[in-house]
């Protein structure tokens, strides 16, 4: 007996969908087999058994973890909003809706524009003031997040890193503890915080070797995505060349390279 | 309420309307949770899988570009973080012994005892397979995901999940089987 059904048949005769011809010859297969029929036998009772165990119920504490991570996260965003957005929301608060307001509000700023004519000789004096306090709120920001990321609590790095992300220039020194937290920070957030940060800086000449090198330093499949993005969007022929042997490595993971894969081939 | 697809959901959490993770939680907690219960036999650190797969959601919404489905996407991540998860705890990996145990917190204490004898058994079994095994399982058996749905998922052809879930299945009733004496049904 010659047994040419392939094991799709099992599968789809366990669950109903074997119909008209197809099914008729498996099961006339099944009563001359006795090899088949014994599988399918063997087959049949865990099968059946298998669909009527009962869900796992997660304990309540997971969804009240789950919507104290996103109010937190909400809250994060808010802070994060853009200089933009941010001046947006809070012209929106004060400008007037009402035409007649709105054109005292024109006729003030009309005044005000002639004050500042005389104030034109100060200007500059002032000027020098606001350039330094910016400067010095910089360089308070560096401190702040070159601080934070020393910390121990995962989520201090991570705020560290998102503080990062408002400083003007940040400087080499930044960037490189940025690098060092992709390369060795052991939280897998804090590592795909810092990848997200450092690919603001993808224009700096020095990054792409360091990425490149931090890729092949990764363990975490996802922080590996995240690198190559990065790498990808930078559309430069060495990253290309040394993706490509990434993904031919036997121990990069599966799903890395298919990713990998399909992004190479969108670029193409 | 109409009901708004993952991918429009999950657009919208892009564009920072965070509430609508909340949705997506919602839809699949659960699912997630049978899932990593299976794979890490623990209910705590599933538990703490499901979060941190919501966690990277957020973290990676840049990723989603909402080709194909959205669960290849969720499940993609699943995989990724339990990968790392695993990569961390290799030496610390679940004994069988610890297993028996675990997955019958989410059991009902009313079953008849035969009945939970039998699911046991079935624990044990699931238990012996290997994890490639016991995902098509899951996700073909007590999600109910058609078989075009898990290729989607996992990333594979139709044929191979087909051929995954014969081998699943022939193993598991073989485990059953031995440990059982001889089953009698058809
Ligand atoms: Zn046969």
């Amino acid at each position: 007996m010659k047994c040419e059904f392939p094991e799709s048949y099992f599968v789809d005769c366990l669950s109903g969908q074997l119909k008209g011809k197809d099914l008729r010859l498996f099961k006339k297969h099944l009563s001359e087999c006795g090899r088949c029929r014994e599988i399918y036998m063997e087959m049949k009772p865990a099968w059946q058994k298998i669909a009527s165990m009962p869900e796992p119920r997660p304990a309540p504490s997971m969804k009240t973890d789950f919507y104290r991570m996103l109010e937190k996260e909400k809250a994060c965003t808010g802070s994060r909003m853009s200089l933009r957005d941010r001046l947006n929301a809070w012209l929106q608060t004060w400008w007037p809706g009402e035409p007649v307001v709105q054109l005292a509000c024109f006729i003030g700023a009309v005044l005000l524009a002639g004050f500042f004519v005389s104030f034109v000789q100060t200007r500059s004096s002032m000027h020098h003031e606001m350039s330094h306090v910016q400067q010095d709120m910089q360089i308070l920001k560096r401190n702040v997040s070159m601080s934070l990321l020393q910390n121990q609590a995962a989520s201090d790095r991570l705020k560290g890193i998102a503080l990062i992300g408002q400083i003007a220039d940040p400087g080499t020194s930044l960037v490189e503890e940025l690098i060092d937290h992709i390369n060795h920070d052991p939280n897998t957030n804090v590592r795909l915080a810092a990848v997200d940060a450092v690919a603001l800086y993808s224009d700096l000449p020095e990054i792409r070797t360091k990425l490149t090198d931090a890729l092949n330093r990764q363990d975490s499949p996802s922080v590996q995505i995240a690198i190559i993005d990065i790498l990808i969007q930078m559309n430069e022929t060495r990253s290309l060349r040394s993706l490509k042997a990434f993904i031919e490595n036997r121990e990069t993971d599966p799903i890395v390279r298919e990713h990998t894969n399909r992004r190479l081939a969108e670029m193409m | 309420m109409k009901h708004i697809s993952d991918h429009d959901l999950m657009i919208s959490v892009k564009d920072g309307d965070l509430d609508k993770l909340g949705v997506l939680f919602e839809r699949y907690h659960q699912k997630l949770y049978t899932l990593f219960l299976w794979q890490t036999r623990n209910a705590i650190i599933s538990q703490d899988l499901v979060q941190e797969v919501f966690m990277r959601m957020l973290k990676s919404n840049k990723t989603y570009r909402g080709e194909g489905q959205f669960t290849t996407w969720m499940y993609c991540i699943a995989r990724s973080v339990r990968m790392d998860h695993y990569r961390k705890n290799r030496k610390k990996m679940t004994s069988l012994d610890q297993a028996k145990e675990i997955p019958m917190d989410g059991s009902d204490p009313e079953l008849q005892a035969e009945r939970q004898s039998e699911i046991d058994l079935l624990y044990r079994a699931m238990d012996q397979l290997s994890d490639e095994k016991r995902e098509v399982l899951v996700l073909s058996r007590l999600q109910n995901y058609k078989y075009e749905e898990i290729a989607g998922i996992l990333g594979c052809s139709v044929g191979t999940i087909k051929s995954r879930v014969f081998w699943a299945i022939r193993d598991l009733g073989k485990i059953v089987k031995s440990m059982n004496g001889i089953c009698h049904e058809m």
